[in-house]
């Protein structure tokens, strides 16, 4: 029994290695095969799980791709806010209930709004808001797909419909406080892209021991 | 352009062990038993020192029937010159803490 855990523990190991490591699960199979006594061949084959994880969770490349999904996950979410708030949008266009004054109102509650600049302007934010939540959608399928040239011009359309958004807004309260959350998003991987693929970059150029 | 970290006590344990007989081969769980390292801390190292050429590895034919081939491992000159390289410097550096010459009293 404890044999059989020992060589389940080193095919763990094998699937914890990075791809470029992937033979050595093998050399590390033969070793606890050879081990005579089951308790040893134990506390080896969970050292082997330690180093397989270990070299996982060295690996750059295993980083780089943790880094990317990260930035993904950050690109849905803003994805879902906005294509959320397109909704509350359209939902008023078709004469639903008017949640999206009020929102707008609570989020500037100092700002005097005009009710009749907020009709006017409201199909354009809609558009906007569901037009930066598609191009978080495409950011965030093409960060995991490494498409990153494309990504970029994903990224400059969320861009262009975050300012319309946000001078559209500016159109109807006058002023908002701090940085609108149509850039949050952005703003994190304008920052965290960069900052990804230079470490990336600095990792391909030196050896760890 | 690839850049070379000073080698860790551990890493230098593995050359050293190695080095000792520079020409046998030695199998993963001999050499835990022999530099006292555990697997999770040895196959890293002998990853990385293979990568970089400095270990060499070859699968051996098993030494009974039934028994599955096995990996070994066994330095290469260029982990000798750098077992002698950092082996040197460390006992330069130690040297020179404990105060290599005489003091005036």
């Amino acid at each position: 029994m404890m044999r059989r855990i020992a060589i389940a523990a080193c095919d763990v190991a094998g699937l914890a290695l990075p791809p470029g490591r992937a033979r050595w699960h093998a050399a590390m199979l033969a070793e606890v095969s050879c081990i005579g006594d089951d308790r040893d061949a134990m506390r080896f084959a969970a050292g082997c799980l330690v180093a397989g994880l270990r070299e996982r969770i060295a690996d750059a490349d295993s980083r780089f791709t943790a880094g990317l999904v990260s930035l993904a996950v950050v690109s849905l979410v803003a994805a879902f806010a906005h294509i959320g708030l397109a909704w509350r949008g359209a939902e008023l266009l078709v004469a639903g209930p008017d949640r999206f004054f009020a929102l707008l109102q609570a989020a500037n509650p100092d700002q005097p709004m005009s009710r009749a600049a907020f009709d006017a302007a409201m199909p354009v934010l809609a558009s906007c808001f569901l037009g930066l939540g598609i191009a978080h959608l495409c950011g965030a399928w093409l960060l995991l797909r490494r498409r990153l040239r494309d990504f970029a011009w994903a990224w400059g359309g969320g861009l262009l419909f975050a300012s319309v958004a946000v001078a559209v807004q500016l159109s109807v309260v006058w002023s908002l406080d701090g940085l609108p959350s149509e850039f949050a998003a952005l703003l994190v991987q304008m920052l965290g892209l960069p900052a990804l693929l230079l470490w990336s970059e600095a990792r391909r150029t030196e050896t760890r021991y | 352009m690839t850049r070379r970290r000073k080698l860790s006590s551990q890493t230098l344990a593995v050359l050293e062990g190695l080095s000792v007989r520079p020409a046998a081969w030695r199998h993963g769980y001999d050499l835990t038993h022999e530099l006292g390292l555990k697997s999770g801390t040895l196959y890293p190292l002998l990853m990385r020192l293979t990568d970089e050429g400095l270990l060499e590895s070859e699968w051996q034919a098993p030494a009974r029937p039934g028994l599955p081939a096995r990996h070994a491992y066994r330095i290469t000159p260029a982990g000798m010159a750098a077992a002698v390289a950092t082996a040197t410097t460390r006992d330069e550096t130690h040297r020179d803490t404990n105060g290599g010459g005489l003091r005036p009293a």
